[in-house]
Parts: structure tokens; sequence; C-alpha cells
């Protein structure tokens, strides 16, 4: 507030610079003309030296008298002047007492100009000055100029060098004293000196003002802004993260090691590998670590990212995507593997304990699901789009197809991530309004249904069958696979393998389920590879 | 508080920038210094004008030969002169008209002053006929008077007029007593007419050059007393009128005098009987005709000098001058 006054008075300040640089060229501005007038007290007047010149070069000299009267204007040297005055009764014009205002000397005083005058004055001082009669100035030869009127008389003057006076004298027709006004006019060479530097400073002024203002003005808005954004950040991202992180922390903890020991090596470049450990060594403190963990051993730049934004799924898969795309490969199965796998797990863990994520998902699934699809039925929630069940499917048929697709899906993830990050709730709920609030929310709801297994597992089946008879009826291929996959999951039982096949469904998976935390979307790999693992 | 504040300092601020806008402070006079030398008393168009008014007067006056006429222009020996010359030409039904007095200046020898009276010379171009330049003088005598003039002189032959400043400049007016020059500009006249009065025989004849004028007056006086040596004698008196009317520097360091000597010739009748007629001019001037016992005659002669400097070796050069007999009486 104070801040805001003192830029306001600041602007009023340049407003007032402005407004006064202004005036002193507009209203204060000096006339063009410089007019100084006094009406004398004695009949004869004389300006002494300079007083012609001080105001500017032609001086215009206006002398009335009262009607009737006559006025006579000369200009002479001053020591003419004085000489023709001599002793007379006269008035000195000094200078000005004003801008507008002639000084008059007092009455009679004697004009100390001319020392030699006394000499000769006496002689007619007496002859005229007792009498009341006033000498008539007309007619001598000593004036450069003169000029002689009948109430008013007008002379103009161009300076000269020398020293010059003016001699003013009104007589009335009976030749008695008539005192005239006289009036000096100087044209003027008005300059505006603080007009520019007023107007720039003013100027300056306001414009500082005005930018602080609108900087004041801004800031509050964006304080106004923020606590919104905020507000629904931790909506966001609070939920996911707290349930999550413990839980997910701790299983992830313990399925790394296996992702390490099993599928890393055999789908992923040494790189991630290395990666995940310092990953993890970092991870552990963060909840949500070990989600950031693994999605950072895709790209190195991402883990610091990660595990700083403790942040729920989301956060890692927006981080994913974005370091991803040099590898898109690794991306997809490494970042959204763990935090499906998390998810599941965090479902699978309550009921299955928290030995190895893997094992109590798959059992479950194996139960409920025979044949079809061991892993996809799992993978694939029912609400799933299809094109990430056909993502799974080709995955799991082949880990170098779904490397290959994974390209496919990857832009998507990136398409959906940029909205996910900024508000990584909304986005989901288009597509998956049911499972969103689930994402959130749902983790328990979603973990409890993958958790209580048995009684889940009606509810995970009914849902899955509509689902695997899409994949059926899309994918013929990969059906056979799944044929095959009561055997992989005798093989998943023994955990080296599944294992080594979670990987390669995880790194695929992982995609999807970064796409899915995106859209925010209960993962669903998690519970392939957990329910694979486990079931 | 903040806002006190603020309010003060904008207050203050009006304040200032109108105190700083009223501020600039109104012109004052700043006349030149006087000038170390005196400018001239009249410029050259001032001198012009004087000239041309003089001239229009002399003219009115010369048309109706009316002195009166010449009061505004004419003053002091020359007023006295120009009336006699008028009473000359009327008395001799313009026989003898007044002296051409040119107003056309070809030199114009304007003092440096600023005391009066003021005395200024000016040479004039030559006249129609072809006599000698005029030199006019010209005198300003209080502050309230006009440029009157006081008298003339004709220019003798063979005389350069002395070198004088430029007009803009002005001439100085020199002391009467100035020991720079060959003599003292106050004993000239008195000089002068001592020579006029012995001739040669005077001590200072040495001083002054040979010039027409006192060869003139040398010459009428031998003439007149041949004329009237059956009758009577003859014997003249020159006296100055007073000091010189004005001293002027030349740009030689000269100095011009200006001054003027009235010349009385009186014939004293010794013989009975005897009586001389008046000529219509004397006659005009004295109201008779005749004179029985004595006659005297006044001239007014206006005389213009130079002086050489102090040590020059030079002679007092008397360069103008005119005498008018102005005044006859007749016993």
């Amino acid at each position: 507030m104070l801040e805001r006054l003192i830029h306001a008075a600041v602007g009023v300040v340049g407003l007032a610079l402005i407004g006064l640089a202004i005036a002193s060229a507009t209203v204060w501005r000096a006339d063009d003309v410089l007019r100084a007038a006094g009406t004398a007290d004695q009949a004869i007047v004389v300006t002494d030296p300079g007083v012609l010149e001080m105001g500017g070069d032609p001086v215009t000299v206006t002398a009335r008298v009262p009607s009737g009267a006559r006025v006579v204007l000369a200009i002479g040297r001053d020591t003419d002047v004085a000489g023709w005055v001599g002793t007379d009764d006269h008035q000195r014009v000094t200078g000005l007492a004003g801008w507008h205002e002639l000084a008059l000397a007092a009455p009679g005083a004697v004009p100390t100009t001319s020392a030699p005058t006394p000499s000769v004055t006496p002689a007619p001082a007496p002859d005229e000055g007792s009498t009341a009669t006033v000498p008539d100035p007309a007619g001598s030869d000593m004036w450069l100029t003169h000029v002689q009127g009948t109430g008013e008389a007008t002379l103009t003057w161009q300076a000269e060098p020398g020293r010059w006076s003016l001699l003013a004298v009104g007589v009335t027709a009976a030749g008695a004293p008539a005192a005239p006004t006289l009036e000096l006019a100087w044209p003027r060479a008005v300059t505006t000196p603080y007009l520019v530097p007023g107007t720039v400073a003013g100027g300056v002024l306001l414009l500082a003002a005005l930018a602080l203002l609108g900087r004041d003005l801004r800031r509050r808005q964006g304080v106004e802004w923020t606590p919104v954004l905020t507000e629904q950040i931790p909506v966001v991202g609070e939920p996911p993260a707290q349930p999550l992180t413990r839980r997910q922390v701790r299983e992830m903890q313990a399925a790394a090691p296996a992702a390490r020991r099993g599928g890393r090596r055999a789908d992923e470049p040494p790189l991630t590998t290395s990666e995940l450990r310092t990953l993890e060594e970092a991870a552990p403190a963060t909840g949500a670590v070990p989600l950031a963990e693994r999605s950072t051993t895709s790209v190195p730049a991402a883990t610091t990212s990660d595990a700083k934004t403790a942040a729920a799924p989301v956060a890692s898969a927006e981080t994913s995507e974005s370091p991803e795309p040099p590898t898109p490969a690794a991306w997809p199965a490494s970042a959204e593997s763990p935090a499906f796998g998390e998810q599941p797990e965090a479902g699978a863990t309550p009921a299955a304990g928290s030995p190895a994520p893997a094992a109590p998902a798959r059992e479950p699934l194996a139960a409920p699901q025979p044949a079809p699809t061991g892993r996809r039925a799992l993978r694939t929630r029912p609400a799933w789009a299809p094109s990430r069940d056909e993502a799974d499917e080709q995955e799991a048929a082949t880990t170098s197809s779904a490397t290959a697709e994974e390209e496919p899906a990857a832009p998507r993830g990136r398409r959906s991530a940029p909205s996910v990050t900024q508000a990584s709730p909304r986005p989901a709920p288009g597509e998956t309004a049911t499972q969103t609030p689930p994402a959130e929310p749902a983790p328990p709801a979603w973990a409890a249904a993958a958790s209580s297994d048995a009684v889940p597992p009606a509810a995970a089946s009914t849902a899955q069958p509509s689902w695997l008879r899409r994949i059926t009826g899309t994918t013929p291929a990969p059906p056979s696979p799944p044929a095959s996959q009561p055997e992989p999951e005798p093989a998943s039982a023994g955990e080296p393998e599944p294992g080594a096949d979670e990987r390669p469904a995880q790194t695929d998976s992982s995609r999807a389920d970064a796409w899915r935390r995106a859209w925010g979307l209960p993962p669903l790999e998690m519970t392939n590879d957990d329910d694979g693992s486990s079931r | 508080m903040n806002r006190r504040r603020a309010r003060g300092a904008l207050v203050g601020l009006v304040v200032l920038a109108a105190a700083t806008a009223c501020a600039t402070p109104p012109p004052t006079p700043s006349p030149e210094p006087p000038a170390a030398v005196l400018p001239p008393a009249l410029s050259v168009t001032q001198t012009t004008d004087v000239l041309g008014d003089l001239g229009r007067v002399l003219a009115a006056g010369d048309a109706a030969l009316d002195a009166t006429l010449l009061a505004p222009r004419v003053t002091g020996p020359a007023l006295a002169m120009r009336t006699a010359e008028y009473q000359r030409a009327t008395a001799t039904a313009g026989e003898r008209p007044p002296t051409v007095l040119p107003t056309d200046a070809q030199v114009s020898i304007v003092p440096q002053t600023q005391t009066w009276p003021r005395v200024q010379l000016v040479v004039t171009e030559q006249p129609d006929d072809l006599q000698a330049p005029r030199v006019l003088v010209l005198v300003q005598e209080t502050p309230r008077d006009r440029y009157s003039l006081w008298g003339w002189a004709r220019m003798f032959p063979g005389v350069s007029t002395p070198r004088t400043a430029d007009p803009d400049v002005g001439s100085p007016v020199l002391d009467p007593v100035d020991a720079d020059l060959a003599m003292a500009p106050s004993d000239v006249l008195a000089a002068y007419a001592d020579v006029l009065a012995l001739g040669d025989a005077s001590e200072l004849a040495a001083s002054f050059a040979a010039d027409p004028f006192r060869d003139s007056i040398a010459a009428t006086r031998q003439a007149l007393a041949t004329n009237v040596q059956e009758i009577g004698s003859v014997a003249e008196t020159y006296t100055p009128t007073g000091g010189p009317l004005t001293v002027i520097g030349t740009a030689d360091g000269e100095a011009i005098v200006v001054g003027t000597v009235q010349t009385v010739s009186t014939v004293t009748i010794t013989l009975a009987q005897a009586k001389l007629t008046l000529s219509p001019y004397e006659a005009a001037l004295t109201g008779v005709t005749e004179a029985t016992t004595a006659l005297a005659r006044t001239y007014t002669d206006v005389l213009v000098f130079r002086v050489p400097r102090a040590g020059s070796g030079a002679q007092v050069q008397l360069i103008a001058a005119e005498a008018v007999l102005t005044a006859v009486s007749a016993q």
C-alpha cells in the first residue's frame, strides 16, 4: 500500500512537473512584447542611459498626456538631454520597478550623469525654470529623433552605440506642464527554458510511476492467481502422493531389485540399470521417489526432478515423458511400468503381504482368468482404451515389437503429458471419467479391489471378459500368445522368468501407465504385472 | 503520514517551480560606460540638417532683405553683418547684394564637447560665382538654443584647409591657454590686432605669416589716408572682441582659432567747411548723408587662424577672414 502510494505520488509529481513546464511556456510565458509604463508627476521625464535598450532592440515609446495637451518625445545623448533639462524639475526613469512598471526617480532629482552641465545650465535654468511655462524641446538640433503629438506621441528607437536618453515633455495648450504617462515596449525573444526539461523529467517520472503501478497491479493479480493454482495442485498431487508414496516406496524398493535382476538387462539399455541404482539410492527418502526413480532410470536428467517432486505418478509421468523422447522404447517401460506396478502393488501388497509384488498379483489374476490372456486380462482394465490394450498385447507378444510399437504409444503419452502436468486430474476424467476418480482416490478403492483378490477377481473377471473379448477380437495374433500365457504364468510363478517377462511388459505397460497417469487413470499394468506375477 | 509527506513535497515542488518561473528578474539598464573620448556634438546628419535649415533661413532673409527673418539661425556678429549687408543691398538697390553664403558643407569640423557654447566650423563648397569657399561658424550658446550662424569668413586663395578629424569622430576642443601651440590661442587675436595696427613694426609681426587680409587692411587704410589727407587725418584701431570664440584641434596637432576683431576707422576732419559725403550704404547705417567733423566706421572682422604646434617654427596663419562694415557714425 505504502509502495503504491509512493508510486502514485511520483506519478503526480511527474504530472505536476509536466503541467508546470507547460504552464511556464504558456500561461506563465513572458509576453512577446514587454511593456512597462509609468505616470510621471512632472512635465519633463528623462530616461537614464541604458533604459531605452534594457528590454530589447527596437523600443517603442509612447507618451500620453491629458487630452488637449501636447507631448514631445526626443532622444539624444544623455549629456545633451541632461544639458537641455538643466535644473528644471523633472523625473528620471531609472529602470523597471517590476515587469510592467517603470521606476521613476523622485521628482526633481538631478541626474548625476553630466558633471560639466552645471557650468552652462545655470544660465537657462533661471530663465525658464522658475516660470510655470515648460520649454519646448522640439526644434533642438541635438535630438537624433523627436516626435510630438497632441494627446499621444509614439516613437521607435533602434539601439545605437552610445548613451542615449529619452526626453518626454508634456505641455498644455496654455504652456502649463502636463505630466506624461510613459510606456516603453520592447519585443522580447521569449525563451521557454523549462518546457523541454520539465516535460521530459515529468514524463520520465510519470512513466516510471505508471510502470511501477503497473507492476504492482500485475503482482497483485499474480498473487490472486497463484493461490488458485496452489489450491488445485495440492488437491491433485496430495492424494496420490501420500497414499502411493509410502507403499509404493517400499514396494518399489522391493520390486526394483527384482526388476533389475529380471527384465532390465534384457529390454533396456545398460544405462537404465546404472541410472536406476543411482536413482534408487536417492529415491528412498520420499515416497514418490521410487516412481521417479524408475521413470528416471530411462533418463538420468529426470531423476533429480522426479526425486525432488514428490508428486505422485503424474509427476513421474511428466518427467519421464520429456526426457524419454530420445529413447522411446526405454521410456514407457521404465517410467510407467514401475508406476503401474506401484499402484497395483499397493493394492496387492496388503493382501499378499509385501513380499515380491509380482507374486501376489499374479495369483489372483491367474485364478480368475484362465488361459485367454493371463497378463493382458490383468493388464488391461475393462475401461481401458483399446489402444492401450493393443499396445499391451503386442508388447506382450513380442517385446521387440512392443518397443517398436511403443513409439506410437509414447507420443500419446507425450501429448497427454502436458495436459497432465498442468492439471493432472482433469484431462484424465475426459476419457475415463469413472476411472479418474479412482486415480486419485481410487488407489485405495482400486487397490482394495486389487488387494482383495478373492472378491474383486470376480469384478475383475467380469470386467475383464469384455475387455478380453475385445482384445481377442481385435487382435487375432496376440491371442495366440495368450494361449501360451498359461505357460508363462507358471514360469512367471517362478520369479526370475516372470521378472524377465514383466520387464518387457512393464516397459510396454509403463508407457501406458504413464499415459494413464497423465490422464489421471489408475495404472493397469501394475495389476497386470503384479497379477501376472502374483497370480 | 506518507500522504502528508507526499503532499508536502508536492506543494514544495509547486512553490519551487513557481518561484523559479517568476524568478527571472526584469531587465535592468546596462548603459555603456561614458566614452573616454567625447562624442561629436552633432552627427553629420544633424549638421546637414542644421545647415539646410540655415540655408532656408538665409534664403528667406536674403529674398526679403529682412534681417528679422534671420533670427532663428543667425546670431552675433553674423547677424550684425548680415543686417548691414541687407541695408547695403537695400541702399544700393541691389547693386551690392549680401554675401553669398553656401550651406553645402565641404568640411565639417565638429567639436568633441559636452559643454556649451558649442562651436562648429563648416567649410562650404565654392559659391556659384567661384568665389572663395566660406567658413561658417555655427554656435550653440546654450543647450536649449539652436545652432546659429555666428559668423562667416572667406577662405584665402592658396590656403589649404587644415586637416581635421572626421566629423563622425569630432575634433577636440582645446584650451585657449594651450602650451603646446606656437602661440596661446587667447593671445592670437590681440597679437594679430597689434600686427594690424603696427604692421611690420609690430614685435609680433614675425609670428604671423603674410595674409591677404592684413594687406588689404593696410592698403585700404593707406588709400583712405591719401584721400582725406587734405581735410583731415585717419586713425584706425583694432580691438579683439573678447577672447577667441573657440579653439579646435586639427589632426596635425595644430589649432584653429576663431575670433572677431573690431576695426574702427575714424576720419577726423580738420579743415573747416570741409565735409564728407557718405555713401548710400553708410547713409543707411547712420541715417545721415554727410559728416562735417568726424566719420567713424566700424568693421566687424571674423578671423580664422591656424596656430601651429609649439616648436614647429611655423607662423600663425590667418586662413580666412571677413570684414563687414556694420556701423557708421558721422558727425
